[in-house]
Parts: structure tokens; sequence; C-alpha cells
């Protein structure tokens, strides 16, 4: 139970401090913090207590992204992608990207290759998972639509 | 209510697309922003966005066009402009006072903009993410933190003394990857990888990455692949850094 809210408190901070690099405005930053550490905490849930797949544990934390950004952007009328991208850096994979370097300098060649496809298979997930957050709310949205127009 | 010229229009969106391009926002929003503030002045505004220009045409009768840069980031601005184009949208302000705003934004192209320590300690809290993934011992959060507020300091002092690209994230990954390896040299950590990666994690372009990415679903090809590889050069410049620092050492 420690260690989540460790890790709640620890990838709110992250991402406020991403968004202080790329000079966020200052009323964003609470919203940064709520969707960065959520969306985080879901992931490391999935991944070391459900033991799913690493790459679904990814999608899911991306989808928390997209939908979570797309009600709070609404709400405080701020653009999308100030919100977007601090929260993203907590996901992205950094250590398997070091590993291609790291692999590829010891002559270890085969292993870079394993770590490069991992690399991009997780990127390429987190990818979907925003998209499909994008896709999911224009569904939604058509279905209401539609209802609207039948009555 | 008078219209306002189309040549000012003209110039208003140009500014407005430079700003909005130096601040990172993705083409598609750009183009949006743009045709709804000629919207709104009473105009039909078509524009088109790559990221080294923004071409823009007002009523079929005036074209222009201006040059930008790639790179740069600063949410505030593309936050800023937003505020002030919804504004307007709802008329809550008029045109000449929004033209006098950009216009002030234009020539500072300054907004408020945190100190120096602030984006530091950000930088330290951003570095210390990916050790919650490892599950470390709570000492190398520490380290991690400070080897990360340097790399992330000499990267901002390098970029400031100089224009040249890449080479700052080349030098600043060489002196986070030497940091690491000496820590490990005095005995004070065990695996200076784990540090390693959690340091470089302020550098990474992930505005870069996430823009590409969305403008590559919108199907805006051209300014999306510009960014993947302006990302991938800039990730493989910190990557080569590091393994300068890996081999010699």
């Amino acid at each position: 139970m420690i260690a989540l809210l460790l890790n709640l408190v620890l990838s709110a901070a992250s991402a406020i401090g991403f968004s202080l690099i790329t000079n966020a405005p200052h009323r964003a930053a609470g919203i940064i913090g709520v969707t960065g550490g959520l969306s985080w905490t879901i992931f490391w849930v999935l991944k070391n207590w459900a033991h799913v797949n690493i790459l679904f544990a990814n999608f899911v934390g991306a989808l928390t992204i997209g939908l979570l950004t797309y009600y709070l952007s609404r709400k405080f009328k701020l653009p999308e992608n100030i919100i977007y991208i601090p929260c993203l850096v907590n996901l992205v994979p950094g250590g398997n990207a070091y590993r291609t370097i790291l692999y590829m300098v010891q002559n270890k060649y085969i292993d870079s290759l394993e770590q490069a496809i991992t690399t991009f298979l997780i990127a390429s997930f987190l990818a979907v998972g925003l998209f499909s957050a994008q896709y999911l709310i224009s569904l939604a949205k058509g279905v209401i639509y539609f209802r609207k127009i039948k009555r | 209510m008078r219209k306002t010229s189309t040549q000012r229009v003209s110039e208003l969106c140009l500014k407005t697309g430079y700003l909005l391009i130096s601040g990172g926002a993705e083409s598609y929003r750009i183009e949006d922003t743009i045709e709804r503030i000629g919207k709104s002045l009473g105009h039909v505004v078509h524009c088109y966005v790559t990221v080294t220009a923004v071409f823009v045409e007002v009523d079929g009768q005036n074209s222009k066009f201006i040059k930008s840069t790639l790179g740069g980031t600063n949410l505030q601005m593309i936050d800023d402009i937003n505020t002030l184009s919804r504004k307007l949208a709802e008329k809550t302000i008029n045109p000449k006072v929004f033209t006098e705003e950009i216009e002030k934004i234009y020539q500072d192209k300054h907004t408020t903009d945190f100190p120096f320590y602030m984006k530091a300690i950000g930088a330290g809290f951003v570095s210390m993410a990916p050790m919650l993934l490892f599950t470390m011992p709570l000492y190398y959060f520490i380290y991690c933190f400070i080897v990360g507020t340097i790399g992330y300091g000499v990267s901002y002092y390098l970029a400031k003394l100089s224009n040249m690209p890449y080479a700052d994230l080349f030098i600043s990954g060489f002196i986070i990857a030497l940091l690491s390896i000496l820590l490990s040299h005095f005995g004070l950590v065990d695996q200076y990888h784990n540090i390693i990666i959690g340091a470089i994690m302020p550098l990474v372009p992930g505005v870069a990455i996430t823009n590409a990415i969305r403008e590559l679903v919108m199907r805006h090809a051209l300014s999306s692949a510009v960014k993947l590889l302006d990302a991938l050069l800039v990730a493989s410049s910190i990557g080569f850094g590091i393994a300068t620092a890996l081999i010699l050492f």
C-alpha cells in the first residue's frame, strides 16, 4: 500500500517536473499531476500486481491519459497538447532505448536488436492507446448524435 | 463594426502561426486556430502549415508565407494564444486588442517563464520516475535526482551559448554517463546503468515524438515525418554521447 502511494506521488511529481521544463502554464500544474499520477499508477498496478503483458499495461496507461485529457482539457479550457506531453514522459520506454545503445557498444548485436524491437513495440502501443482514446470519444459522440436525430 | 483589411488579417494570421510553431503546437491545431481567427474577424482564411513555413490566403486575394525554424518548446505561448483566440471568438475582446496582444508577444518572443532553478528541480523529479519501474532502493532516487539535475543544467546552458543543434545533447549525454560511472567507481552505487536511464529522461524529445504521432494519426504526414526525423536525431545524439563515455571508461 505504501508502495502504491509512493508511486502515485512520485509519478505526479515527475509529470509536474516535465511540465516545468516545457514551460507549461501555472494553472495546468495540478491537472497534469492528477493525470500523470493516475495513468502511471494504473500502469504500475497492471504490471506488478496483475502481471499482464507490459505492452497491454502501456496501452491501458495511454488510454487513461487520452480519456482524462479529453475531459479535463474541455473542463478547464486548456489545449490538449499541454496535458498530453508531460504525462506521457513517465511511460516512455527509456530503459529499453538505453539498452539498445548499450548492447550495441558491447558488440551484442542480437540483444541490441531485441531491445530495439521492444522499444518500437512499446512506443507504438502507447500511440495506439492515445489514438483509441480519441476514437472511442468520437464513436461515443457519433452514437449520441444519431440518437438525437431519431427523436 | 468596420472589417479589418485583408492585409492586416494576413499579417496577423502569419504572426500567430509563427508563434504557435515556435511554441511547439501540432500543425493541424495551428491551421484550425488560424482559420477560426479569420472567421471571427469576418474573413475567409485558408491556411497550410508545414513545420518550417506557414502559408496563408485571405479572401482569395492576399496570400503570404513566413519561414520558421524547427525546435523549441513553450507550452505557455500555446496556452496564451489559445486563450486570446477563444476570447476573440466569444467576442469578449475586440480585434484591436487582439492584434496588439499578438504584436506584443511577437516582438518579445517571450512569455512568462519559470526560473532556471525551478526547471532544474523539475528535471530532477523527472529523472526519478524510471527508478519506480526497477524498484530500486531509496538512495538511488537521490543520486538520480542529482545527476539528472546536472545533466539538464549542462544542456540548458550549452543551448544558450551556441545555436548548433544536437551538439549540446551529445555533450550532456556524455557528462551524465561520466558522472554515473564515477559514482560506481567510488562504490556509491552498484548498477550505474539505472542511474543513466533515469538521468537522460529530462532530455528525451517527448514533445516532438508525441506531436509527430498525433500528426501522423491526423494524416499530416509531411510535418510528422520531419518531426519524427528530428526526434530520432536528438535521441541518437544523446545515445552516442553515452556510448562514447561507455567506450572510453
